[in-house]
């Protein structure tokens, strides 16, 4: 008799959760907005690094600590300061050698990797702090990425601009039924930038960067805001 | 077997008694609604063409190699300012160095290193009637990878509200279609929800842009913009 005992508590409990008041949530009209600003970015992200190999694993090392030392240098003399450096790899690698009859030989190279991840802050600097690098022997070069490190500002306007399309388009929606558009009821946001791809609008311009190093442009990002806002209706 | 099924009896009529207060407990509430959704089209020509155009170079020495590379990206940049496009809407999307050592027969590293070097600018081109003269110009200024071309839309806001009249017209249509099939009659509107989705290829291509335009040829076809409704109203 255990069974139908549980059998008759679960209906029961399924025909009342079924029973639950429908919820109280006053009549509204749902609508996105989007709003962006664009904004020069004033902080650009790059990896620097190095890899070298020696039958000497010590060899290798030393070798690849006097350069990753010589890129150090290379990104401070380019402005970057040493908070905004960190060293995002170091590995050494050891790989057999084997004879034309695939036998172990009992010989291995060392492979020695040192990368270094700056953030330069003066993004007019770029093209000098890449031709720095490659100078002081860099040959393993990643990323350019450029962002914005404080957006509060774009944030808000973003967000006034995200806002005032929210109601546009509720406003056409109330209008196409002939109802009348009331306060929002609840508003949800979120902020994000997007990842360093094309942006464009904006002011400031950059320019391509001179110094004989790598031609670079700075462009211009967006800070982009999303809002969900429910409004009454009458 | 009897004794299995007796307990089937007091079950029902448990049952019975809870939905019986289930719809004691519902008189109250207007909980009948009809909910439909209705979508919205909107066919536009994009007007913005956004480019990654770059230059690879490789050679044995890196130094060379990057000031090889350093050399046709100036002359690419320049070709892309040349026609017209605004350095706000040029920007450096990766700039790429790497170091790859070449293997003997054995497998052993040998001394021999190729270094490649990519340098690539993303191009935002506001009119896109040049998007055949841009890619040919970056070509012949030395750039080797042309890595997208999408096209989009400045403002979308116009072809939304276009797709959202569509939209909300059609909900309605259905929303009554619907009452009259089941018998029953609208009451209020209880709520709309908008989702607005993003601008998709469209499936009608424009065919006149890809013969007019000098240079590679290249046809921006159209966006479609779609707007969904979710309207729910209660029901008599």
């Amino acid at each position: 008799m255990r069974k139908p005992l549980i059998l008759i508590l679960v209906a029961a409990a399924v025909v009342l959760a079924g029973c639950a008041p429908a919820s109280d949530s006053p009549p509204s009209i749902t609508v996105g907005g989007h709003g962006e600003v664009a904004v020069a970015p004033d902080v650009v992200t790059v990896t620097l690094g190095v890899q070298t190999n020696d039958r000497e694993v010590t060899t290798a090392v030393a070798e690849n600590n006097a350069i990753a030392a010589a890129i150090l240098q290379a990104a401070r003399d380019a402005g970057v300061a040493d908070a905004d450096m960190q060293t995002s790899y170091f590995s050494v690698y050891p790989q057999r050698e084997y004879d034309s009859f695939g036998q172990v030989t009992g010989g291995i190279t060392f492979f020695v990797d040192n990368n270094l991840t700056v953030k330069l802050r003066q993004v007019d600097r770029l093209s000098e702090l890449l031709q720095g690098a490659v100078d002081a022997g860099a040959a393993n070069i990643y990323g350019v990425s450029y962002s914005i490190s404080d957006s509060s500002d774009e944030a808000a306007a973003a967000q006034a601009s995200a806002m005032a399309d929210a109601e546009a388009r509720a406003e056409q929606i109330a209008a196409e039924l002939g109802l009348t558009l009331g306060e929002p009821i609840t508003i949800s946001t979120g902020t994000f930038l997007p990842p360093p791809s094309p942006f464009y609008y904006g002011e400031a311009a950059f320019g391509v960067g001179g110094g004989g190093g790598p031609p670079v442009s700075a462009g211009t990002s967006l800070v982009v805001v999303n809002v969900t806002v429910s409004y009454a209706f009458r | 077997m009897v004794q299995g099924r007796l307990w089937r009896l007091p079950v029902g009529i448990l049952l019975a008694v809870f939905l019986g207060g289930c719809a004691a407990l519902g008189t109250g509430g207007a909980d009948r609604t009809l909910s439909v959704t209705g979508e919205g089209h909107a066919v536009v020509v994009p007007d913005i063409a956004t480019i990654t155009v770059g230059v690879q170079t490789t050679g044995k020495q890196v130094g060379p190699t990057v000031a090889e590379n350093n050399r046709t990206t100036e002359k690419v940049i320049a070709a892309v300012e040349a026609i017209g496009v605004a350095p706000d809407d040029i920007q450096t999307t990766s700039f790429n160095v790497s170091a790859q050592v070449r293997y003997d027969e054995f497998g052993q590293p040998t001394d021999e290193v190729t270094y490649w070097v990519d340098n690539a600018v993303t191009v935002r081109l506001r009119d896109i009637g040049l998007v055949g003269q841009l890619l040919d110009d970056a070509l012949a200024a030395g750039a080797n990878s042309i890595q997208s071309l999408t096209y989009g839309l400045g403002d979308p806001s116009q072809a939304q509200d276009l797709a959202r009249q569509e939209a909300l017209s059609k909900a309605q249509a259905e929303a009554e279609q619907l009452a009259t099939i089941a018998g029953v009659s609208l009451g209020a509107l209880q709520s709309v929800t908008e989702s607005a989705g993003s601008a998709m290829p469209g499936v009608r291509p424009a065919a006149e842009a890809g013969s007019v335009a000098p240079g590679v040829p290249t046809a921006p076809g159209t966006l479609e913009i779609t707007v969904n409704v979710n309207v729910t109203y209660g029901i008599r």
